[in-house]
């Protein structure tokens, strides 16, 4: 068995434990008293997790013989370097929001993001900066008001 | 003849005016991710209150409806579904604009939704109160049985491996339980966090899944250009342009019938119609690579539902969805009570709406065909400039919904599992059918078996049909789906 075949069913078993375990702590906080219906919360969350777990186990046991990786998207080294990186960006960004507000959250993003993608003139990269970050704010926080976190340190 | 008056009193220049204005913020809304319409009627309700009663319905009428058509633009041109009801036509949608073919892709989706919603318009104008009454005879065995089918085209949408199709959907119909038990109020998968008791919001999820995903698939890919043809040939022809226009009248069909039920959002009646398309076709292989009817049948879905539900608001004042419930709270806010009474005590102001309904799909379609190029000059920014600028969107349409950074974060891991999902050629449309689907399954189920016990499902004639059919239905699907060569069904697992 290859691999991400392994891993893939192990993903599958994980998540329904965790709805097994979930279901069977709903099911023994049933109150007696309570209004429960003929299908209580525990229950039903168990009914698709059960389902979950033997979905995975099949799909193990189909793909046990299989020792061929699957066909993925071709790995582009830099590519994969330049996504991850646009991910940890958006991730600081949306830190950012809450501890600088959204607008200079956005001047950072925009600043960083662009960098990351390819505009290497830092000129070009203000100005786009700018403009973008001004027509987002202009739109969506004056005219549509969108209340966005002002951050720690304008709050 | 009220219709007539009612055309002819939408001609002023006042309610052509909010009729316009209202297409054109539906058009950018359904455009822009995130946004969607249930939140900026939200916003836009005080501001229609400065208007006259019958010019805010008609722009708030139109900014729903038109959001239907704007929403496919950018899953067809980009991959990023501006509203849930454009997730299903993504699928097929942006695969014809990888093969240049984004134009006919925007054709036959703004020519379809003309179609539903002019269609949908009409039968709104003849047989309104009429067929909203036999909706009442749908109760919760009816509907579970209606949504279990639906939950057959996750057989469908399963790519190369149904195991994976159903576990996708099942893990959607997990994360769909995050949050409070609804008929008990007990917290599920909370792990005692006030934001997860809260749940999970749909928009984040498809903001996640399949806008960051798809941005960050296509950086890793080093895309220079979402599109790089030109939008030549927006008319598609001859046999193409045929089987274009016979699904958009079924999805004008599959949208319309089940759109006149509470809950039958526009997002859910586009999966059906997918899947029904797919089971008539000869080529049901072919769907997910590029095919016109994918697109089609969709959109002429999302809008027949939504000229749908406005059936059950004004005839019944019930809404089917959050977006009409707020146009509800709008009639009520004049003094308008929907029901059997609106449509004789003020007969002028119902007519003159459903009179703005015809003229707004023909702005819409203006909006959607000849000034596409408008909205598709988008695909032609290089993404370097593109990609970030979307990135930002996605933040500001996965804040918008509850005003919380919890859904940013939801919409972040979330574009992390779409990436990964897609790497390792995992379908990602039945999670977020599972994830619609789930809360409403669970409802109908626990209603049923509230009034009536296991057996209510063999004793009710509608729940009956639609449990059959699920059965019949699905034994076809995998046994289809066994004989088509899996190579053919590896391009279809690619959203």
């Amino acid at each position: 068995m290859n691999r991400k075949v392994l891993i893939e069913g192990a993903l599958f078993i994980l998540i329904s434990c965790l709805g097994i375990a979930e279901g069977i702590r709903l099911e023994s906080q049933v109150d007696a008293q309570s209004i429960q219906g003929p299908v209580g919360p525990g229950a039903y969350v168990l009914f698709p997790s059960l389902l979950l777990l033997i979905t995975g186990i099949v799909y193990l046991f189909r793909n046990c013989r299989n020792r061929k990786t699957p066909k993925a998207i071709e790995n582009n080294a830099g590519g994969k370097a330049q996504a991850l990186g646009i991910m940890a960006v958006l991730c600081l960004y949306v830190f950012l929001i809450d501890v600088c507000g959204y607008l200079l959250a956005s001047v950072v993003f925009f600043l960083l993001e662009f960098r990351i993608v390819g505009i290497q003139s830092w000129a070009k990269n203000i100005i786009l900066t700018g403009i973008i970050v001004g027509v987002y704010y202009t739109v969506f926080v004056y005219f549509c008001s969108m209340s966005f976190p002002r951050g720690i340190f304008f709050s | 003849m009220d219709l007539v008056y009612g055309i002819i009193n939408c001609l002023t220049f006042s309610n052509l005016l909010y009729c316009f204005v209202g297409c054109i913020l539906g058009t950018l809304v359904g455009v822009l991710p995130g946004l969607g319409p249930a939140s900026t009627l939200s916003i836009l309700l005080p501001l229609t209150m400065y208007l006259d009663p019958t010019g805010s319905i008609i722009m708030l009428s139109g900014l729903f409806y038109g959001a239907m058509y704007g929403g496919s633009t950018t899953s067809i041109l980009v991959n990023i579904p501006g509203e849930a009801s454009s997730v299903a036509t993504a699928l097929d949608g942006f695969q014809m604009t990888r093969q240049g073919r984004a134009g006919e892709a925007l054709w036959i989706s703004a020519m379809g939704s003309f179609i539903a919603g002019t269609l949908g318009v009409v039968a709104l104008s003849f047989i309104g109160p009429g067929m909203a009454k036999y909706a009442l005879k749908f109760g919760p065995p009816e509907y579970f049985g209606l949504i279990l089918f639906s939950m057959g085209a996750l057989i469908n949408l399963s790519g190369t491996s149904i195991a994976k199709g159903l576990g996708a959907g099942l893990v959607g119909i997990l994360l769909s339980m995050v949050g409070v038990d609804p008929l008990t109020g007990v917290g599920r998968f909370d792990y005692g966090s006030i934001e997860l008791m809260k749940g999970f919001e749909l928009i984040p999820l498809t903001i996640g899944l399949f806008g960051i995903g798809e941005i960050l698939i296509s950086a890793e890919a080093g895309v220079g250009k979402i599109y790089e043809g030109k939008l030549k040939n927006m008319m598609p022809r001859g046999e193409e342009l045929k089987r274009g226009l016979v699904a958009s009248i079924r999805g004008t069909l599959v949208g319309f019938i089940p759109g006149l039920l509470p809950g039958m959002v526009p997002s859910l009646t586009s999966f059906m119609a997918y899947d029904v398309e797919k089971r008539f076709s000869k080529h049901p292989e072919k769907f997910g690579t590029g095919l016109i009817e994918g697109v089609a049948a969709c959109e002429s879905a999302n809008n027949a539902t939504a000229q749908a539900g406005f059936i059950p608001l004004m005839a019944l004042g019930i809404p089917t969805g959050p977006a009409l419930a707020i146009i509800l709270g709008a009639l009520m806010m004049y003094g308008l009570q929907p029901g059997p009474v609106l449509f004789e005590a003020n007969k002028q102001f119902v007519w003159t709406v459903i009179g703005s309904m015809y003229i707004g799909n023909v702005i819409l379609l203006i909006l959607n065909l000849p000034l596409v190029g408008m909205w598709a000059r988008i695909s032609l920014i290089p993404y370097k400039y593109l990609g970030p600028t979307i990135l930002a969107i996605c933040v500001i349409g996965a804040y918008s919904p509850r005003n919380t950074m919890f859904d940013v974060w939801v919409a972040l891991a979330a574009g992390a599992l779409g990436y990964l999902m897609r790497k390792n050629q995992w379908p990602v449309a039945p999670l977020i059918l599972g994830f619609i689907l789930g809360p409403m399954l669970e409802q109908a189920f626990r209603q049923s078996l509230a009034i009536g016990g296991m057996g209510i499902f063999f004793t009710r004639p509608i729940a009956v049909f639609f449990i059959l059919l699920t059965i019949i239905t699905t034994i076809i699907s995998v046994r289809l789906l066994k004989r088509v060569p899996k190579e053919i069904i590896e391009v279809e697992s690619e959203v």
